[in-house]
């Protein structure tokens, strides 16, 4: 049994005042008014227990009655399972999005995650649609909409418990944006079903570190009538210190170590750290101490005494989160290339294309590349890239079509029509011709961006190659039915750059020579990079990182088969590595550590402030907190009550009851009275 | 004469008092209250022997000339009584154990006397007393006297202590004349205290009688329970048992009641106890033939014109 209006039992307390006066009442009824005292003798009084009370049962009745017309008054009834009442008004769809990044792995952030979202969940009445959603680097649904309406209102808390009771925060970043469009998405397909106007509201559970993604946000339209509620459940010990990768870098007693960028949050921290070898868990250098005022980032090299051949943990202690206190460290990797060149030019000669290319290539760290003269060409391997200027010795001919063939890559400059026999031995297409006709100067006019070579410049900020003059290009005429492809023209529409497939490899060929006399293209900042691009390409793509994010494992794959195994287990994963730890990733015929670390930016624990939101159109409701919203719920349970009683009217039975048992107390108030009240003078 | 008997319980639950009053008297026989002497009263009783010395005025001429023999005619003296009623109001009067209370009961038989004698044109007088007399209407035959006796006895009581004897000096004081004072009183303080005064006025050959007005419960103790007891006119209080006190009160109460009969005995006064259950028709009777027997109007009226 429940009561609207519980402090009426209070008055129950009145049942100390028949109490009272069936004490102290003892004492004055026996008062007796005689005229005649002084024939009187006092008497001895009998012996009587002060405990007892006057009329218990009179005394029972009162108090029944007190108790009845106090449990009358606070209006009680009895609950029944009511559907809760549906709101006035609109529908309500709720899309509640739950952050499962790394930055939710705080001290305690999870479980006030999980408790507030049963207390959401509670909230709902059976009339409005909800959706869970979960969101880190991707957005994934934990119970929908239609999963939702489709259970009984009962069991709808219960399978969402069931549901979070499995969930646990990932590894990956924030990415509040995508969870905010899969949520609008969620939205409008609430409103195509239910095809009424609703109250649409987001309510994101998270954390709001400093590292949420929120960029997609900007310029986004909102919905009209869609207001969007965020449920802090961080920021209880907001300092915490977590580590990002810079890269290797020679110490200058010729050592190597590992360049680190601290990022504090909170207040100021005090942390060390220590590398350990990971598989023997030896110390692998000094423990370093470090203070980070708070809020702020630094950079630290943390020396090794000698270059890690092997994977290294790194721990950091002295925050109060240890969730991001390691951090993984992959062997350094170094890809090595060899270019060989064939042709008569000197390396040190300026007029000479050999020159600019030893300059473009010369300090490279991927690959460390080396430039070999074609006598060597029998050495070459897969990666090496051929490099031809003028008509290559009848062995070399050979030994590069081999090469070729085999999937190599060749890069030839065509200057001279003494060559075309040799492209054309080459390819096995003929028909190929050079056009030598002087010209004042030619422009490279269209460029083909979407291919490997030229996509790194397809951005509009660097796809200008109009400045590049060439003075002394030849046109490069293509055999008809050519399976060649030319990448770049001349403003004159001849070719200016082929490609062309030899067995399983490539040959590209460039109209002229690469010389200041000849064009701009080698003096242009142009150069290395297209340089680098080419290289990389011989090499089967871009040096595939070490050291990565979770999240990322899918970047190194390229379309490839990839299979990834945990440093220390014998199998391998079933899928991409989703924490951090070191992994050895198997492409092909290739292996090599990576490194898999937590996103550095889920360690940035200060939060988000309002304004960062505000400033990107979100619809905040600010004053919609949960105070108030439980206030509403209070408004809404009480008024079910009222009408709970109102039709229940259990009170009239009680005052019906208390009025009966005033009857019976006059009665047996005034049959004691007349028993006893000779007493009283008339 | 009868005794008509009335339930004094059925009679005190009519609220008018002069109703009260009526009913009784007018169930008492008419003229009981004839005075029994004779005199020179215009109605004629008998004939005597004429001896020397008596006043020929009463000498009846007519049966001297038809039987030639002298005889005096004698009459019956009409009465002119002066009564002086004293009522007791203090507040030991206000017990009672029945519906109604001792000053309720007196109250009502001092109204019945005093219409029985305003009937009778007799003269009727009215003081109140507690600890003195606090109110007094003289006694005299006039219209309106008895409506007045009345007012006065309906004012409730409101003294507290009861001092009999200084009441009686105010009556000594202010009542000179030969009356007959009729004291209705409880009569429960120490006879010691008013002796000397009612002997006083017993001396100044007022016809004094006593009707002492009791409660049952004052006199056999079968009321109340153990409780504490609060003295009505002191308010003293203590415990009392009442089964166990009763014995010792019977005797305490037997004695005072002796002592206030000796002393009326002493002084020649006429002593009616009634009780309050008594009907008021037998205690008036009573009074008014004790009172015969005792020969005090013979006193008051002191003659005999015969």
């Amino acid at each position: 049994m429940s009561f609207l209006a519980p402090l009426f039992l209070l008055g129950a307390a009145l049942i100390a005042g028949p109490l009272i006066f069936h004490l102290i009442r003892r004492a004055t009824r026996h008062r007796v008014r005689f005229s005649a005292t002084q024939f009187l003798r006092a008497s001895r009084p009998r012996l009587q227990k002060r405990s007892s009370l006057q009329h218990p049962f009179l005394l029972f009745l009162r108090c029944l009655i007190i108790a009845l017309l106090a449990f009358g008054f606070a209006r009680p009834f009895f609950k029944q399972e009511l559907p809760v009442p549906a709101r006035e008004g609109k529908l309500k769809q709720t899309v509640v999005l739950l952050d499962e990044s790394a930055s939710m792995r705080q001290t305690g952030a999870w479980e006030r995650a999980q408790t507030r979202l049963i207390e959401l969940l509670k909230r709902h009445s059976s009339d409005d649609q909800l959706s869970l959603l979960a969101v880190s680097s991707t957005v994934s649904h934990l119970l929908s909409h239609e999963l939702w309406e489709k259970n009984p209102v009962p069991q709808r808390l219960i399978l969402a418990q069931n549901i979070l009771r499995q969930r646990a925060p990932g590894w990956g970043p924030t990415y509040l944006d995508l969870g905010m469009e899969a949520a609008l998405v969620e939205l409008d397909q609430m409103s195509e079903i239910s095809g009424r106007t609703a109250e649409k509201s987001i309510i994101v559970v998270s954390d709001f570190g400093g590292g949420t993604r929120l960029s997609g946000l900007a310029g986004h339209d909102w919905p009209v009538g869609c207001v969007v509620r965020l449920e802090s459940v961080g920021g209880m010990e907001p300092g915490n210190v977590g580590v990002q990768w810079l890269g290797w870098l020679k110490t200058v007693n010729s050592g190597i170590g590992a360049r680190l960028q601290l990022i504090g949050s909170g207040d100021d921290q005090s942390v060390t750290l220590q590398a350990f070898d990971a598989e023997s868990d030896l110390p692998m250098g000094e423990e370093q101490s470090l203070y980070l005022p708070g809020g702020s980032k630094r950079v630290a090299l943390y020396p090794f005494a000698e270059t890690p051949s092997g994977p290294v943990k790194l721990t950091i202690r002295g925050d109060p989160h240890p969730f991001d206190d390691q951090f993984w460290i992959a062997p350094k990797r170094v890809r090595h290339a060899a270019i060989h060149y064939i042709g008569s030019a000197a390396a040190d000669d300026p007029g000479q294309s050999r020159y600019y290319l030893e300059r473009a290539t010369a300090g490279w760290e991927d690959p460390l590349l080396k430039v070999k003269d074609g006598s060597e060409l029998l050495d070459s391997k897969p990666g090496d890239l051929i490099f031809i200027e003028g008509n290559p010795l009848p062995g070399q001919r050979s030994a590069l079509k081999a090469f070729l063939s085999e999937g190599g890559m060749g890069l030839c400059l065509l200057a001279d029509s003494s060559q075309l026999p040799f492209i054309q031995d080459l390819t096995g297409e003929t028909g190929w011709k050079l056009n030598l006709t002087p010209r004042n100067y030619a422009l490279l006019g269209e460029i083909d961006f979407q291919h490997k070579l030229f996509n790194i410049f397809a951005d509009p900020r660097y796809s200008n190659f109009s400045n590049i003059r060439f003075w002394d290009a030849p046109s490069i005429q293509l055999p008809q039915n050519s399976r060649a492809r030319v990448l770049a023209h001349f403003d004159d529409e001849t070719a200016a750059l082929v490609e062309v497939s030899v067995g399983d490899g490539r040959l590209y060929l460039w109209s002229g020579e690469w010389t200041p006399q000849a064009s701009q293209w080698v003096l242009s900042s142009k150069f290395v990079p297209w340089l680098q691009r080419l290289m990389e390409q011989a090499l089967g793509g871009p040096k595939r990182p070490s050291m990565i994010q979770v999240g990322e494992a899918n970047r190194l794959s390229r379309g490839n088969t990839v299979t990834w195994q945990r440093f220390g287990s014998g199998a391998p994963e079933p899928s991409d590595p989703q924490r951090p730890g070191i992994y050895l990733m198997k492409a092909g015929d290739s292996s090599h550590w990576v490194a898999v670390n937590m996103p550095p930016q889920e360690s940035f624990l200060e939060p988000l402030s309002q304004a960062d939101w505000e400033n990107l159109g979100a619809p905040l409701n600010p004053r919609e907190s949960l105070a108030s919203e439980q206030s509403k719920e209070e408004v809404v349970r009480f008024r079910t009550a009222a009408e709970l009683e109102s039709q229940q009217k259990v009170w009239r039975w009680f005052l019906l009851i208390a009025a009966m048992i005033l009857a019976a107390e006059s009665l047996v108030a005034i049959t004691i009275s007349k028993r006893e009240g000779t007493g009283i003078p008339a | 004469m009868k005794a008509t008997g009335i339930d004094p319980k059925t009679l005190l639950a009519i609220r008018d008092l002069e109703l009260r009053a009526r009913v009784v008297v007018e169930g008492l026989w008419s003229g009981l209250h004839r005075s029994p002497l004779e005199g020179f009263s215009v109605e004629f009783t008998e004939y005597r022997q004429y001896s020397p010395g008596d006043d020929l005025r009463y000498l009846d001429w007519r049966v001297l000339a038809r039987t030639d023999r002298e005889y005096i005619r004698k009459f019956k003296d009409e009465t002119n009584l002066r009564c002086l009623i004293l009522l007791d109001t203090s507040r030991s009067m206000s017990f009672g154990s029945l519906p109604y209370n001792k000053s309720d009961y007196a109250g009502t038989l001092v109204a019945t006397l005093g219409y029985f004698l305003y009937r009778q044109r007799d003269v009727v007088g009215l003081a109140l007393f507690d600890n003195r007399l606090h109110d007094y209407l003289p006694p005299r035959w006039r219209k309106g006297q008895f409506r007045s006796l009345l007012s006065k006895l309906g004012k409730k009581p409101t003294g507290n202590a009861t001092h009999l004897g200084r009441a009686l000096e105010e009556v000594i004081r202010i009542c000179r004349k030969r009356s007959l004072v009729v004291i209705v009183s409880d009569f429960l303080s120490d006879p010691e205290s008013w002796q000397k005064q009612l002997a006083h006025l017993a001396a100044m050959r007022h016809d004094v009688r006593a009707l002492q007005i009791l409660d049952p419960a004052e006199r056999t103790l079968d009321f109340g329970r153990a409780a504490h007891w609060e003295d009505l006119e002191t308010g003293q209080r203590i415990y009392i048992d009442p089964d166990a006190a009763r014995k010792g009160y019977l005797d305490e109460f037997g004695r005072h009641q002796q002592s206030v009969r000796d002393v009326m005995n002493g002084l020649g006064i006429v002593h009616d106890v009634a009780p309050t259950d008594k009907p008021l028709d037998f205690v008036l009777l009573e009074m008014i033939r004790s009172g015969a027997h005792a020969g005090a109007l013979t006193r008051v009226n002191g003659r005999d014109r015969g």
